[in-house]
């Protein structure tokens, strides 16, 4: 898909130009290359499409151990409230000027520190009162409703470039992706992710329950902790770079459940693999719908998720109703 | 038969009652009676009163041409949203001293306590405005399926009519079409393969140019056009869309404009920062190095929307775009002397567009 993916835009190149492209950028060949076709290819389709398979990868585990972790089918990567922090933090720099980093990174540092402002928020309040899960999601919403209505605030005080910024911020967007976002958000993937990996066992045996968990040896409580900690981390990651990119994280394990089971060591990369797909195929959609147009791809990860969630919702009903 | 108390209670209700709606419908009559009528821009039959002294104007677009129309003196209370600097001139430098009603007149309690004769509203305000004062409201909205020249006029012809301006209204139209006339009797006869193309960059504080609007029509006057039109069907006036670079690429602009309005980005606890897309940035955005208009470095800023065309600029626009496109056809056009002389149309004061192309770092020649 991601091949395919570099042959859509509106500028036509064969498969031999974009394979031409690719081996002189990454071999340095000196084959020539048109310079406007490795611009295209090399320094705005690839990235794009890099882009979106590391933040739909990243999305989708996240959601999947946010569902296990949480015990609820309806948790996200962004249920802590790491999306309106984040817009919190992003609005604080475009219509305040008030940024923690300065310069280019300025919207980017912002939105990263402030999206996990509401998670050490919600990690205190469990520690200071040993909550359960439903009460560290009650904590999330009540999080997501604080920076909210901050954002709304902030909003309501600023001019209409300001406000529309903020509007197009927060619709998520891939049409940003340079090799300066890609380099930054690989690395942490890279740091997180098999860290995320290496709690599947655990996983595995947190879904028969917690007390069954700890007769097995799992400490439930730093687990979950460990697995909240990394899930924050590569969804505020992945939230600085790309906006606000809703139901990747949502939908992706639950289809994949539905085609592999529950199993938390191939279910993990499987939704993974899934979200990417998923994510890559909204974008693509997003450039064709209302060509030259382009759509925030946020909107179309919506307007799909949406009635692939109330299929599973329904479908779940009647499965019980069976 | 005797009334018991509750029947005397009742009576003396319904008399007064009846005393005061018959009051209210004498008011009302009243003022129906010695009122001048026109139809707004949303086709309803306003009643105009006799005496219209106190004047509620939420949007600076009408605030503008009220202080062009000589109106300065009737303005009770206007939005401070969107006041650019040299409007601060207008009406003998009063006008950011008049109460501020919020943004698009959101402090209703402000303006029914200011006591309106008239206020000019949007299409979606007048039920607003109507139930919660006395006033006389006219709605002077404008159409996307107008061009910006042909909704100024329709704007100048209810404000002039409401304010009972109308020679100063026909004055000002007649001030516009002048200013404009030599250039586009001229552009509107160049072909489309003798203009250029054009992308207006919306400025994001995201730091990209990728957003930009379909329909910028003081490029086409200026006899450009905008590369972006081919997305019409789907966005139109000041409404912006996203575009991917890929797209710019493509349609290889020969000009690009940067909007800007204000020299810095102003905040609301009083501190700056710098704008966040300068020409310098748009020439050294790698992916632009192919588009003819960084080779040849036909980068400019221009003036931008602020809830919608702020109509002193945008005028003066059209002549600045004219002069970038086609130096040879517009060798003699002064547009810095043109620009002051509009400004001062509008506000008064001489040399505001001198100073607004120097704050905006405008192109001079």
């Amino acid at each position: 898909m991601g091949i395919t993916g570099l042959g859509i835009g509106p500028i036509k190149y064969s498969l031999g130009d974009i394979v031409g492209v690719l081996i002189n950028s990454f071999f340095n060949t000196g084959f020539e290359v048109e310079p406007t076709a490795q611009m295209v290819i090399f320094n705005i389709r690839l990235p794009r499409i890099i882009l979106a398979l590391l933040c739909g990868f990243g999305l989708a585990i996240t959601g999947m151990q946010m569902q296990i972790i949480l015990r609820n089918p309806l948790a996200s990567p962004f249920t802590l409230g790491v999306s309106s922090g984040a817009a919190f933090g992003a609005g604080l720099a475009i219509i305040s000027g008030i940024s923690i980093t300065g310069g280019k990174y300025m919207l980017i540092g912002n939105a990263f520190v402030f999206s996990l402002l509401p998670c050490f928020v919600v990690f205190l309040l469990s520690r200071l009162s040993n909550c359960g899960y439903g009460m560290l999601i009650l904590a999330g919403i009540a999080m997501n409703f604080i920076f909210s209505s901050l954002s709304t605030l902030l909003s309501y005080f600023s001019n209409s470039e300001d406000l529309k910024s903020l509007s197009l911020w927060t619709m998520g967007n891939l049409g940003r992706a340079s090799w300066d976002d890609i380099v930054p958000l690989s690395i942490i993937l890279l740091i997180t992710v098999p860290l995320l990996f290496m709690q599947n066992q655990k996983l595995n045996v947190l879904n028969a329950g917690d007390e069954s968990a700890k007769g097995l040896g799992v400490n439930v409580e730093r687990t979950r902790i460990v697995v909240l900690v990394l899930t924050s981390l590569v969804s505020a990651s992945i939230i600085c770079f790309t906006g606000m990119i809703g139901f990747v994280g949502l939908v992706s394990p639950h289809i994949v459940r539905l085609l592999i089971g529950n199993d938390a060591r191939y279910f993990m990369p499987a939704s993974g693999l899934f979200g990417a797909v998923f994510l890559l195929g909204s974008d693509v959609l997003a450039l064709k719908i209302i060509e030259p147009a382009v759509l925030p791809t946020g909107i179309i990860t919506s307007f799909t998720g949406c009635p692939i969630l109330l299929y599973l919702i329904i479908k779940k009903q009647k499965d019980r109703a069976w | 038969m005797k009334l018991r108390f509750p029947g005397y209670l009742l009576v003396l209700v319904v008399f007064l009652l009846t005393g005061c709606g018959n009051r209210k419908a004498d008011y009302n009559s009243k003022r129906k009676t010695v009122c001048d009528t026109l139809i707004d821009a949303a086709g309803r039959t306003v009643c105009i009163p006799a005496r219209v002294n106190r004047v509620i104007s939420p949007f600076t677009m009408y605030t503008r041409l009220i202080a062009a129309l000589g109106g300065c003196d009737k303005l009770a209370g206007i939005s401070h949203t969107c006041l650019l600097p040299e409007e601060l001139y207008g009406c003998n430098g009063v006008l950011g001293q008049l109460p501020d009603i919020g943004p698009f007149g959101a402090n209703i309690e402000l303006i029914a306590s200011l006591n309106p004769d008239l206020i000019f509203a949007s299409q979606s305000d007048i039920g607003t405005f109507t139930s919660k004062t006395d006033a006389s409201v006219v709605a002077v909205s404008f159409s996307d399926n107008l061009s910006m020249l042909e909704t100024f006029n329709r704007q100048i012809d209810i404000i002039g009519k409401a304010l009972r301006l109308e020679e100063q209204a026909d004055s000002l139209k007649t001030f516009i079409s002048s200013v404009l006339k030599p250039v586009i009797t001229v552009t509107t006869k160049i072909p489309d393969t003798s203009r250029p193309r054009v992308y207006f960059a919306w400025t994001s504080w995201t730091g990209d140019i990728l957003n930009t609007v379909c329909e910028f029509d003081p490029i086409e006057l200026a006899g450009g056009i905008n590369v972006a039109r081919e997305a019409t069907n789907f966005s139109k006036g000041e409404r912006g869309i996203l575009v991917s670079r890929e797209h710019i690429l493509n349609w290889n602009p020969e000009f690009i404009f940067i909007s800007r309005y204000q020299p810095q980005k102003w905040h609301q606890n009083g501190t700056t920062s710098p704008i966040p897309v300068t020409i310098q940035n748009v020439i050294d955005k790698s992916f632009l190095q192919t588009v003819d208009a960084v080779k040849n470095k036909k980068i400019f800023y221009t003036t931008a929307f602020c809830n919608w065309w702020p109509h002193q600029r945008a005028l003066v626009q059209i002549l600045y775009m004219a002069k970038l496109f086609h130096p040879g056809l517009f060798a003699d056009l002064d547009v810095e002397e043109q620009g002051n002389k509009i400004f001062k149309r509008f506000y008064g004061e001489d040399s505001l567009y001198t100073t607004m192309a120097e704050e905006l770092e405008l192109y001079r020649w």
